[in-house]
């Protein structure tokens, strides 16, 4: 029999009260305290409301980072931000690393936009572009290979990891990876981001998803279930759950609740459509998410759509 | 028959008088007054130096807006122009206010700090009224050049909203992705049919003869481009009227084949933006307009309004650079009748100054083309 959890896959949207603060500090009329205070209070917002829904690990909602990749190329030498780029087939939009020289840690990248401490011990999750994401996303202005690239990231995120390890008990650590299913990569280069991917997760004691989102998990089957991580992630709206249970995947997240669209799923509908999944694979440990963020939806959407997982999973409970 | 003639794309920024109003703001709705010579500045000048400006002030405030962004362009010496979308809020909210089966739902975020009010099809689209007509009768009423309507299209309607009625009749199917698919093309339709023909419908019959549907969306899902066609077609579906598409900041690539089978006249590119600075008509100074190949290729017959103009830069182009720009891009094309001179995009990010002085830099290096060519 399964095990069932929720859990969330990414950013929580900021309230509309965070976004006028964020404006007035960046017009200078708010001090960076008063800013980290709001924060501070939405964080443990959105612990709690993750909490009450009983999910598995608890995302701090990682209100503070602009994009996914921000907090890591603004703690980067060798890494400029540059101009804007659409994140992927959104209309949303990311400020692209440009990657000029070798690069090396400043000091803690991670320190300013975690807040593990408002959650209970082991049930923090922490997420982190996968290195092929963040590579693929960025310029590269050096004469470096992508491959010597992706593991010079892998490298220093493993560093940055093995010290937030030594300070707390982190539950799950996800890699988020939209650029791998974005497109179809050949073999050669999966090949590579797994070795990349085993690299930065070294020495890593917690449970290791990667999740694919905004493209077709099958694009990436079945070279990643060679990878060293725990639990694989799919985007069950750009994904087709029929196809993606002819693998078998012991530890598999379903991102069925689509969190680019506001409509709130039928619960039924979606319960029937995972059974019919279990069924046929069984997977040792199944997760219900989000197909994506959900900072792609308003702050009312958003909670109810982690109220609905919650409902979900109680409803799985009760089909046994 | 005037070659590359000039024409705006849509925005300018809020003209002085819109922004708070001190000293120095009337002071600069004076010097730009007196400028572009706008009637009865008088009048505007003794308003704004009311105690208190109430609603009816307001509604003036507006009509002298888009007065000034009138006579902006039209000192500029553009042939082509429209208000400067001085009464609008922005592209996407200012529509959707007149559309039922459609609610705000709040603020996502775009990008930073940078959020938009986003909302939902909760039904088939209904039009409340046309929300263009009265701001295309008051520039009707004082314009003294040609105009061109800019219009939000229908497949960007569709694709920025969150669509929680379409998608229900297809989300049992199996194939997710066909599903999604099939409700972005009939809620894209239902907006073309619903909202946006009958609102060039009722400019039509109040005069208007061209017209510009905006499409920033349609590259950011290439396998859709299709249903962006669809729905331009079917928004201009038996109007008599000249039809410019808008589309910027996109990779122009993904719009091939299928463009070919839109029924536009015209279509406007940002070019600029990814240009060089440098003069000269080879390949390597003008790096932005290679794309025109695929026009002379695919759809020889559409005008190409490639922008000289970069819209997001204080650079002023000099009129050398905007001759050099269209006289490769007649180069490319390989038919100079079908180069039509423009902006990247709507001005609404440069100060007045700048984009006045890059405007009338525009029309000036369409002039020393234009000699080039006689």
């Amino acid at each position: 029999m399964s095990e069932i959890h929720g859990v969330l896959v990414g950013a929580y949207p900021r309230s509309e009260q965070l976004i006028k603060s964020f404006r007035e500090y960046l017009k200078g009329r708010v001090e960076k305290d008063k800013l980290k205070k709001r924060i501070l209070d939405e964080t443990e917002k959105v612990v709690e409301i993750q909490l009450e829904a009983g999910l598995r690990y608890v995302v701090d909602g990682m209100l503070e980072w602009h994009d996914l990749l921000r907090p890591i190329s603004e703690n980067l030498h060798g890494v400029e931000v540059d101009g804007l780029a659409r994140w992927f087939d959104n209309n949303t939009f990311y400020k692209k690393p440009i990657i000029k020289d070798r690069m090396n840690k400043k000091n803690s990248i991670l320190s300013d936009y975690i807040y593990p401490n408002l959650i209970p011990e082991g049930r923090w999750k922490l997420i982190l572009p996968d290195p092929y994401t963040f590579i693929s996303l960025s310029e590269n202005m050096t004469r470096f290979k992508i491959d010597e690239l992706l593991f010079n990231y892998a490298e220093i995120l493993n560093e940055e990891l093995l010290e937030i390890q030594m300070k707390y008990k982190v539950g799950q650590v996800q890699l988020t990876a939209p650029s791998l299913v974005w497109r179809k990569l050949d073999n050669d280069m999966l090949g590579i981001v797994g070795d990349a991917i085993e690299e930065m997760l070294k020495g890593i004691h917690s449970e290791k998803m990667l999740h694919f989102y905004f493209g077709d998990g099958l694009n990436v089957l079945p070279t990643v279930l060679d990878y060293n991580v725990d639990v694989v992630g799919f985007d069950i709206t750009s994904t087709n759950l029929n196809m993606l249970a002819e693998y078998d995947i012991g530890k598999v997240a379903l991102g069925i609740i689509d969190g680019r669209n506001s409509l709130i799923e039928d619960v039924e509908l979606i319960v029937k459509k995972v059974v019919k999944y279990i069924d046929k694979r069984e997977p040792e440990v199944l997760y219900i998410t989000p197909s994506c963020d959900l900072d792609f939806l308003p702050p009312d959407i958003a909670y109810k759509k982690v109220k609905l997982i919650h409902k979900i999973v109680e409803r799985l409970g009760e089909e046994g | 028959m005037k070659l590359f003639p000039t024409q705006e794309v849509g925005s300018l920024s809020r003209a002085p008088f819109l922004k708070k109003i001190t000293e120095k703001s009337i002071e600069e709705t004076k010097k730009w007054g007196e400028l572009l010579r706008v009637e009865e500045l008088d009048k505007l000048l003794s308003i704004l130096n009311k105690k208190r400006i109430n609603e009816d002030d307001m509604i003036i405030l507006y009509d002298y807006a888009s007065l000034f962004a009138i006579r902006f362009f039209e000192s500029a010496g553009l042939d082509v122009i429209w208000d400067g979308e001085q009464k609008r809020v922005e592209m996407y909210e200012h529509p959707l206010r007149y559309v039922e089966g459609f609610t705000f739902l709040g603020t996502v975020k775009v990008w930073d700090a940078e959020f938009y009010r986003k909302g939902a099809f909760i039904n088939s689209p209904k039009l409340v009224k046309p929300y263009h007509l009265d701001e295309f009768l008051y520039v009707k009423s004082k314009a003294r050049r040609e105009i061109k309507i800019p219009l939000t299209g229908p497949y960007t309607l569709a694709d920025w909203s969150f669509d929680e009625y379409y998608i229900k009749k297809y989300l049992s199917m199996d194939d997710i992705l066909e599903a999604r698919l099939k409700a972005k093309e009939e809620m894209t339709i239902d907006i073309a049919k619903n909202i946006i023909r009958p609102n060039i419908i009722s400019l039509v019959e109040a005069g208007a003869y061209r017209i510009q549907i905006d499409e920033p969306a349609v590259t950011s899902k290439p396998w859709e481009v299709p249903v962006m066609v669809e729905a331009l077609n079917e928004s201009i579906k038996g109007v008599n009227v000249k039809v410019t598409l808008h589309v910027c900041y996109s990779d122009y690539t993904k719009l091939f084949p299928h463009i070919a089978e839109a029924k536009i006249h015209q279509i406007s590119i940002e070019c600029a933006n990814r240009d060089t600075r440098e003069m000269g008509i080879n390949d390597e100074k003008r790096i932005g307009y290679g794309i025109i190949e695929y026009f002379r290729e695919y759809t020889p017959w559409l005008e190409v309004a490639p922008g000289v103009i970069d819209v997001h830069t204080d650079f002023i182009e000099p009129p050398e650079l905007v001759r050099d720009r269209l006289v490769y891009s007649a180069k490319k094309h390989g038919d100079e009748s079908k180069i039509i001179t423009c902006n990247d995009c709507g001005l609404r990010t440069r100060s007045w100054p700048i984009a006045y002085q890059k405007e009338k830099n525009m029309v000036e290096g369409a002039n020393l083309a234009r000699k080039l060519f006689s």
